[in-house]
């Protein structure tokens, strides 16, 4: 008996102890966290888009988008101010929290969101794995916490702990508080150096849908309608020929943006101006900067256009 | 559920308590039950199999027993050898098999589409296979008795710290451990509790953080330089090291948990100072195998041929070996390698020895220092085959890596840069334990302390720098 | 010819070095492979022939694994030429 109790208190002291240290860890996590979104916003994106960023037109995306859309040039072409919120390979799901948590923190006149029609389809493990850098507002956001929820039924098990809320983050603190990102207002410009230009791929895609997904992205439009902000869709074009005939996921996106009355620019995409030119791509992916600058001045007058026979109505 | 999987520490933790609250009588039923539990909570339908190659193993090690004649016993050994073995065989080469002979029908003219196998590898198929083959071997050549007790057996085969990826244990080490099976001692517990932290640190915080890197590396290893892919080949044995040695560590510190204790998989291998010396301390319970159950067999057939017969068993060997990690040719490369290697050591042994002893140089640091580094670039290289998944592919990179030079992708590193400063805690502990035993300890220190702080130390690292759900271990495909 | 144990040991120890290349290796009969440089299973094939050769006598598969210690070994050869310990 004497041993158990031996046992007891030395596996209690060891817990205390291990409370303590995550205790401490988590403030420190959270001082280093905001030494580096004040030192370096732009290597932040997340808590910046969640807590700071600000503009009338308001970009969510990928990296599709991070290094598509020229804040500066649309402002030109607009007159409003424009921030551009994407952040490189992250799934609907992040999106679904950065726009909410914005339009309610503070709300832009213009939200546009690339998606594709694969973004509908059920989010993948890496996908939810990439949500990790929400974990430190699981306590303070219910989208976030919603959204993590999903990951397993453990989640809020796990985030009991400070070190697992911002596991593998340290390094990325540190060199934020030490380095800085240059961007213009979001952007960032995609070069060709060590790349070669593209050659064009062809072929069909076809996606299924989420059910919880596609309620998630209703509740968006929904939302966006009832707070006064304008949602406009695009899909960035690729420098790949695809074949969406038989592509459920893509049908469907179409529909709900009909059913939705929600503007989708979709016709930059398999488009002839950007599959007949390969130096506007860095990859088949991703537009690089002399794209990107094509796409934004295109892109501004289709929205002019829109704005403009909205007005009529 | 795998290690690494929450869904783990929660069933290990149950079975921890209730091994040690229920009478000694149940122990093996209740350990057997949960083996099964866990097995087929990751592989539903061969859980079957593996009860089937339980039961013949039990068949036939029984009939030897009990068999008076000599050559009675010779012709159920094979064949039970030759049952046991047939599904690994089935599972292992079946696509392979398939594709050799559509192959050859294509080549005299005819299109047949066999029927292919969707089947996946069922999980542990090869460790539970050997320790069956290796236990009944045994049995035949009166090195263990027979055990009449079908559970004791079944539970041999299928402990679950050790059937997904071994160590590959022997009848005669664990049969008589199960045969009375005590309440854990406090010792016991906490020792096992350590190998688990160890263990999960290198998973977790090594591991899996250098094989962000080196996966991204090798999948695109057209788009890199030979600078990057050398950089990547000299991480991925380490990666190697932690992934199979972490398991094999965490499997070992489960079972040390219920009071079993389990032999050792990895013993410091990049501490070696030849091949031969490495392979002693690299994958132990596979090599005691090979050694067991093909080498000696084998040596011993050819030994006639004296030197000649030792250099063409020790290569079939490794071939063999080589071939069960894949039916492909890389591996076939990979194996043959193993085999030259310790060929030439065994061929230069004599006159390596003279001149070692001639100059000294058995306590000499940087004698020692080149031998291991020698030896490290023998293997990492051997592992580009390895890691390729084409012999094409292991050729296009050493050519590039001798070939195109320029500057290492350090910004793709990033992730992985916590790896690297675990792995150093890693080499710096194995090089203490290999030559200041006893000196500086942590896990093992007197002062109360410094050994909670330090487990609470590797605790922090595990949550801030391990890397979570996310994928599988390499050997779970073997 | 009746050998006797310490003739064995004598061949055995003279052995031993030449498999090994330890020109001052002694025996023992609680030697194990640990002990011995250079002696692995690879290694041990080549003493078992050597063994064989100058004893004259065959090794069975089985015999091998009888063999952990240099004692195991002495006693086995002895049996072998069929003589029996005082």
């Amino acid at each position: 008996m004497n041993h158990l109790n031996q046992l007891a208190t030395k596996i209690l002291a060891f817990i205390s102890l291990i409370i303590l240290l995550d205790f401490t860890a988590g403030y420190l996590f959270r001082y280093l966290e905001t030494k580096a979104l004040n030192n370096n916003p732009q290597g932040m994106i997340a808590e910046f888009t969640m807590c700071r960023a600000e503009g009338d037109i308001m970009i969510f995306g990928a990296s599709e988008a991070h290094g598509g859309l020229i804040p500066s040039l649309m402002k030109n072409k607009l007159g409003i101010s424009v921030f551009n919120c994407s952040n490189d390979a992250k799934p609907f799901y992040y999106q679904y929290c950065m726009i909410n948590t914005v339009i309610e923190r503070k709300k832009p006149k213009v939200i546009i969101w690339s998606i594709y029609s694969c973004d509908l389809n059920t989010p993948t493990k890496r996908d939810m794995n990439s949500l990790s850098v929400l974990n430190p507002f699981y306590d303070t956001n219910d989208y976030c916490k919603k959204v993590i929820n999903k990951k397993s039924k453990y989640e809020n098990l796990k985030m009991v702990s400070n070190l697992y809320r911002y596991n593998s983050r340290i390094l990325n603190l540190i060199s934020n508080i030490f380095s800085k990102t240059e961007t213009d207002r979001g952007y960032v410009a995609l070069s060709n150096s060590g790349y070669k230009y593209p050659t064009l791929k062809s072929g069909s895609e076809d996606c299924g849908i989420d059910s919880e997904i596609v309620d998630s992205f209703i509740e968006i439009i929904k939302k966006c309608k009832a707070t006064d902000v304008e949602l406009i869709l695009i899909i960035i074009p690729k420098f790949e020929n695809i074949n969406n005939s038989e592509n459920f996921g893509y049908k469907n996106l179409i529909e709900i943006c009909g059913k939705y009355d929600v503007p989708l620019i979709k016709e930059f995409y398999n488009s002839p101006i950007f599959l007949n030119d390969s130096t506007l791509f860095r990859d088949n992916d991703h537009l690089n900067d002399k794209g990107a600058r094509l796409f934004t001045a295109l892109l501004c007058d289709k929205i002019k256009q829109i704005r403009e026979t909205k007005c009529i109505h | 559920m795998t290690f690494t999987s929450l869904n783990f520490l929660f069933f290990f933790t149950i079975v921890v308590v209730l091994f040690n609250l229920i009478p000694q009588r149940v122990r093996v039923w209740f350990l057997l039950f949960a083996s099964y539990f866990f097995y087929i909570d990751l592989m539903p339908v061969f859980a079957i199999l593996l009860a089937l190659v339980t039961g013949c193993t039990y068949l036939f090690t029984r009939i030897i027993a009990n068999s008076k004649s000599a050559i009675g016993k010779h012709r159920v050994l094979v064949l039970g050898i030759i049952v046991i073995i047939s599904p690994l065989i089935f599972f292992k080469f079946f696509s392979f098999v398939n594709l050799v002979i559509t192959t050859l029908l294509f080549r005299c003219g005819l299109h047949v589409s066999l029927p292919t196998s969707s089947y996946i590898l069922p999980v542990g198929i090869s460790f539970y296979t050997f320790m069956a083959i290796g236990y009944l071997i045994d049995v035949y050549n009166e090195d263990v008795e027979s055990e009449s007790n079908i559970g004791i057996v079944a539970l041999f085969l299928a402990f679950f710290p050790i059937i997904l990826s071994g160590p590959i244990e022997r009848a005669g080490n664990l049969i008589p451990q199960f045969r009375k099976l005590q309440q854990t001692t406090y010792s016991d517990l906490v020792a096992g509790a350590k190998m688990v932290l160890w263990g999960y640190f290198l998973k977790l915080c090594i591991a899996d953080r250098l094989g962000l890197y080196v996966d991204l590396i090798f999948n695109n290893i057209h788009t890199y330089n030979g600078t990057t892919l050398l950089f990547a080949s000299v991480l991925f044995p380490f990666q190697l090291y932690a992934d199979l040695g972490g398991y094999s560590l965490i499997a070992i510190g489960v079972a040390r948990c219920l009071g079993i204790i389990v032999v050792p998989n990895f013993k410091r291998p990049f501490f070696a100072t030849s091949m031969s010396e490495f392979w002693r301390r690299w994958h132990m319970s596979l090599i005691k195998w090979l050694t067991n159950y093909i080498y000696t067999p084998l040596s011993f057939g050819l030994r006639r041929w004296k030197m000649s017969g030792i250099v063409t068993a020790l290569i079939l060997t490794f071939i063999i070996s080589g071939i069960w990690h894949g039916a492909e040719l890389t591996f076939f490369v990979w194996g043959l390698l193993q085999g030259i290697y310790l060929s030439i050591e065994v061929v230069t042994l004599k006159k390596r020895s003279e001149f070692k002893q001639k100059f000294c140089l058995n306590k000499n640091p940087w004698y020692i220092l080149i031998s291991c580094v020698w030896v490290f670039i023998l293997f990492s290289f051997s592992q580009i085959f390895g890691r390729c998944g084409s012999i094409g592919d292991a050729f296009y990179v050493i050519g590039k890596i001798l070939n195109v030079l320029g500057k290492i992708e350090w910004l793709k590193l990033m992730p992985s840069s916590l790896g690297l400063f675990s792995l150093t805690l890693l080499l710096i502990k194995d090089f203490l334990d290999e030559y200041y035993p006893n000196r500086f300890l942590l896990f093992e220190n007197k002062n109360i302390i410094i050994r909670h702080l330090s487990y609470a130390f590797i605790l922090i690292l595990i949550l801030t720098m391990g890397v979570f759900d996310s994928g599988q271990f390499i050997y779970f495909q073997f | 010819m009746i050998m006797q144990k310490k003739e064995i040991i004598q061949t055995l120890t003279l052995i031993f070095r030449g498999t090994f290349g330890q020109p001052t290796l002694d025996l023992r009969d609680d030697l194990t492979a640990n002990d011995v440089e250079n002696w692995d299973s690879l290694t041990h094939m080549l003493l078992i022939t050597n063994i064989e050769n100058q004893f004259g006598f065959k090794f069975k598969l089985k015999d091998l694994n009888k063999m952990k210690q240099v004692g195991d070994m002495i006693t086995l050869i002895e049996s072998k030429l069929d003589i029996h310990p005082l």
